[in-house]
């Protein structure tokens, strides 16, 4: 199809087609669209892409994306050593830190276990999670990968890892989004959230009542 | 009890027809036409939209016409009362698959698809039931439990997906020396799942069989007369085979527990063998179940006449027990079955069309053991058109 192009446009279209998520008629409309722009635009978008990638580099510490090694997160020395926050991908690090209430450090694994897809423990980031509990300053480590079948897999895969390191895992909990309707959930969630059950705290209730009389 | 009906059914590239709008009518249709005019067809569209797979392929890419590219299936069913309408659309595309939409809006999961509309699909072929292997066995088991529960839905996601997971992970250490402390800590993370999703999967034929077990032996014992029983077990690689609808009421205790500590106990028992031949050897997609009558196994010993009976027992009684479960009338698709049964077998299966369901019977002839039935709509299938035949006389 491509072959009809100009070589130059036809060898962009190819370029862009190899991109996640693109396919070839994406691919062929994005390339219209950047040879038809203002040359120092289409300029930019390259050398952002170009500078990113030259620049960007794994946080040797928590493995995620950062342009200075170590990461803001980890040089930042208000944060709490004692807790890592095991998650797959880079965004899920910013997801977390959207939520302002975790202090603690990070650690990005860069995926999910799926052997299906050939991907085994090896290729993740594990080995230097292990080195970093080894220099012993962390108590406890949250697993907070997805709640999918990868997700768990990997979250049992470094529990039986860490546990005999002495540390405190734990894993995030499963259930119910925040403002959902109770009747929308599918049977799988809802089951979930009925097995992870709490008792009714009273105690923090009453704790409080002082206070608001 | 409420009784949804299926109003309007249009297809689009499906099977032999390019384009039908077929309207049917409450109560009994009938779908009068020669052989190879596509009754069987529009049944199975409507099977369809209750379980999304065709009890004659499991490849959609067959279910797509001649000649084209895709696929197109809308059911709008009406479930009592107003406002109570629903809209079903499915549509495939070779090398896209399938999309789902209920009442316009796209659903994501085949399991969040399935449950709006709930049919029993009776064929000559459900002889196979008894006749074909365990596969089929289960693969029917699954889809018609599937129709009703959807936590049962949710684990076959999950236990098939676990399932492809974990083969992998043995397929790479078959071959391979690979330590029994390394596989362990391999292998685990997705056991745990394999054993809570695949218990949960037992727990639910056990739990949906029993009743429905106890109710195929019910009709049996009329269809033949009293002398022979019928009796059915789950055959399980983990546990003692289990006899299906003996006590009824038991079905509220089935002990899924119990069975995940014999299905994790299998599990770890199977390592060894399993890392040898790289697949996973013990679970409910390995499982069976066997129909006896009167002590001796139907499959090998039963006389055709006994096979047949038990099939059409088994599917009558799938009527009552999808009625119990769902508080519905299922929607009853009769495909030629009438005229392969003698006259008391015959009576038997004309008997359920008194319950009120609605229900497609498809024949070349107009049989006597139906044609009785008070006010049936009548059809004539014929060139790809299905029109609405007033003026056939009976018999």
């Amino acid at each position: 199809m491509s072959s009809f192009f100009a070589p130059s446009v036809a060898h962009l279209i190819e370029e862009l087609a190899k991109l996640p998520g693109i396919g070839p008629k994406t691919a062929q409309r994005l390339a219209m669209h950047l040879v038809k722009r203002p040359e120092e635009q289409v300029v930019a978008l390259a050398r952002a892409m170009v500078e990113a990638r030259r620049k960007v580099t794994h946080c040797s510490i928590c493995q995620n994306l950062t342009d200075d090694d170590p990461c803001e997160i980890c040089s930042d020395e208000r944060r709490d050593d004692t807790s890592i926050c095991v998650v797959s991908d880079p965004s899920d690090v910013v997801a977390m830190e959207r939520i302002r209430d975790y202090r603690g450090r990070y650690h990005v694994l860069h995926g999910l276990i799926s052997p299906m897809d050939g991907i085994g423990p090896e290729e993740l980031h594990v080995r230097e999670l292990l080195t970093r509990l080894r220099a012993g300053l962390v108590q406890e480590v949250i697993l907070a990968t997805d709640p999918t079948i990868e997700g768990e897999a990997t979250a049992m895969y470094l529990a039986r890892l860490l546990l005999p390191l002495g540390v405190d895992v734990t894993r995030i909990a499963r259930g119910l989004p925040e403002g959902g309707d109770l009747d929308y959930a599918d049977e799988a969630t809802l089951a979930r959230a009925l097995e992870g059950r709490r008792s009714v705290n009273l105690e923090a209730r009453e704790r409080r009542k002082p206070s608001e009389s | 009890m409420g009784r949804p009906r299926l109003t309007k059914l249009y297809l689009r590239d499906y099977r032999s027809y390019s384009e039908l709008l077929f309207e049917p009518a409450s109560g009994v249709n009938f779908l009068l036409g020669p052989n190879a005019a596509g009754k069987t067809n529009l049944l199975e569209a409507i099977n369809y939209l209750s379980t999304l797979r065709s009890p004659r392929t499991s490849r959609d890419g067959d279910l797509v016409r001649w000649g084209s590219g895709s696929f197109y299936i809308k059911g709008q069913l009406e479930t009592g009362g107003p406002g109570s309408a629903r809209t079903l659309e499915v549509g495939y595309r070779s090398g896209r698959g399938r999309a789902l939409r209920i009442d316009g809006v796209p659903v994501r999961r085949t399991r969040e698809f399935l449950g709006s509309i709930n049919t029993v699909f009776f064929s000559p072929d459900d002889l196979r039931l008894i006749k074909g292997g365990p596969e089929e066995r289960r693969s029917f088991l699954d889809a018609e439990i599937g129709q009703v529960d959807g936590r049962y839905r949710s684990a076959l996601d999950t236990y098939s997906r676990v399932l492809t997971q974990r083969n992998d992970v043995l397929k790479q250490m078959r071959g391979r020396r690979t330590s029994l402390a390394s596989a362990d800590l391999l292998l685990e993370p997705w056991d745990g799942q394999l054993v809570e999703a695949g218990s949960r999967i037992v727990a639910g034929r056990l739990q949906h069989l029993n009743p429905w077990l106890a109710f195929a032996a019910e009709t049996y014992g009329e269809l033949a007369g009293g002398s022979e029983e019928l009796s059915g077990e789950y055959l399980s690689g983990f546990m003692p085979p289990y006899p299906l609808g003996s006590s009824p009421g038991r079905s509220d205790s089935v002990d899924r527990e119990g069975i995940a500590d014999a299905y994790a106990k299998a599990v770890a028992e199977s390592r060894d063998e399993e890392m040898h031949r790289g697949y996973t050897l013990v679970g409910p997609h390995r499982d069976d179940c066997r129909f006896t009558i009167s002590g001796h196994e139907a499959r090998t010993y039963g006389s055709q006449g006994q096979q047949r009976s038990v099939a059409l027992a088994i599917k009558i009684a799938e009527v009552r027990w999808m009625r119990d479960v769902t508080r519905r009338e299922p929607i009853l698709l009769l495909d030629d079955v009438i005229s392969e049964l003698d006259g008391d077998r015959a009576r038997r299966l004309a008997a359920l069309l008194d319950g009120g369901s609605q229900t497609m019977i498809t024949s070349t002839d107009l049989d006597p053991a139906i044609a009785a039935h008070p006010s049936p709509t009548r059809w004539r299938v014929s060139g790809g058109e299905v029109i609405r035949d007033g003026t056939l006389a009976p018999g």
